[in-house]
């Protein structure tokens, strides 16, 4: 029954996505209860990347994971507009800027800075692979200081399943292969690093005002 | 046994995006900003899915944080102004956080200059615009010296 079950699940997933993320030690959180934020703010992300459609294409990815940790997200296209309109479209110049002033400006508890380190597509000939990777800096705005910070790195593999036929296999291979070469869609990925960056134990946000959890999961954050 | 609990979890978690049942109605809100994003030509069609997400959050009382003022923003770029205000006000009411900013988008809708809101050291929150007749008593003398 175990195999046949490991088999159905891993042939019902078509794909191996990591989901098992490595250990780590659990995060210090005493900053971040002692001010207990209620509202997240998530400026214009930084690109470390080639792919200049990165950033844009990640604000449609992050916030609804936070809103549903619990926390009031401010609306993130809105404020991308507003601050290009007053002279800020630079997401640098934003992230420098004083988070004092921007939680001053917004009236918002925290700051959420978010650097895109990888959002690349690695072409092989029978398979590609897309790799993401994520910094995430959560500052206070009444304080400046870091309250909350992780790091989140995945990679999208087609799956080798071996029909026993090798033949078989090495064309299944290069059609999955043409199709990620096509459209090498990021933004499930882009999804799924920021669940596991808001949600994992001892390393995610702890649930915020809006969730049944919040200020009953000490024992996991 | 044991592996194969902790892999249909990962694979279930895998499924569903890693997060556990939704508390708010999110509709296509991720897609259509994603397409937004893409074209800007689609403008209208994302702000048909804000509305669309909106009528089915207010059915089941799960609009999510920041959609009220999505909506009011594409309503003010489309120069629906009147209706916009309406919507920052809810996404006021139903998120009290949200309200310096949205008071903001509201002063910015009803002044025909833009609001203040990027960072400005020592800049003082700018009052109830006052028009200052900056110009008309310097226009006077310079007149009054010409005709000397």
């Amino acid at each position: 029954m175990t195999k046949l079950h490991i088999v159905l699940t891993a042939s019902c997933l078509g794909v191996f996505i990591g989901c098992n993320p490595p250990v780590s030690d659990p995060k210090d959180y005493a900053k971040f209860r002692a001010e207990s934020p209620k509202s997240i703010l998530v400026v214009p992300v930084i690109n470390r990347t080639v792919d200049v459609t990165a950033p844009d294409y990640f604000l449609a990815t992050i916030s609804r994971p936070i809103a549903e940790r619990g926390y009031y997200v401010f609306p993130v296209n809105l404020v991308k507009r507003v601050l290009e309109d007053d002279g800020l479209a630079d997401s640098n110049l934003v992230h420098q800027a004083n988070p004092k002033r921007l939680g001053e400006l917004f009236g918002v508890d925290t700051i959420l800075y978010i650097t895109i380190h990888k959002w690349d597509a690695k072409y092989a000939v029978l398979s590609t692979s897309v790799e993401v990777e994520f910094t995430y800096s959560l500052k206070s705005g009444k304080t400046g200081e870091e309250l909350w910070k992780s790091k989140e790195a995945m990679t999208y593999v087609p799956q080798n399943r071996s029909s026993g036929n090798p033949l078989a296999d090495l064309i299944s291979m290069a059609i999955t292969a043409g199709m990620t070469k096509a459209a090498p869609n990021y933004i499930p990925l882009a999804q799924q690093a920021n669940g596991h960056a808001v949600l994992r134990l001892h390393q995610g946000l702890p649930a915020g005002p809006y969730h049944v959890e919040y200020g009953k999961d000490q024992t996991s954050f | 046994m044991k592996y194969a609990v902790v892999l249909s979890l990962g694979a279930l978690f895998a499924l569903v995006g890693c997060q556990p049942a939704q508390t708010y109605e999110w509709g296509n809100y991720e897609g259509s900003l994603y397409t937004l994003m893409k074209d800007p030509g689609s403008l209208d069609k994302y702000g048909q899915a804000l509305q669309r997400q909106i009528e089915e959050g207010e059915r089941s009382g799960k609009v999510p944080p920041g959609i009220y003022a999505e909506y009011g923003y594409f309503l003010t770029v489309t120069n629906q102004s009147g209706e916009a205000i309406k919507y920052y006000e809810k996404e006021k009411q139903r998120w009290p956080e949200s309200a310096r900013l949205m008071d903001k988008m509201i002063l910015n809708c009803k002044s025909p200059r833009p609001t203040q809101v990027t960072p400005q050291p020592a800049a003082p929150p700018a009052p109830n615009a006052v028009a200052v007749p900056v110009q008309a008593p310097s226009a006077t003398p310079v007149r009054a010296k010409e005709s000397r």
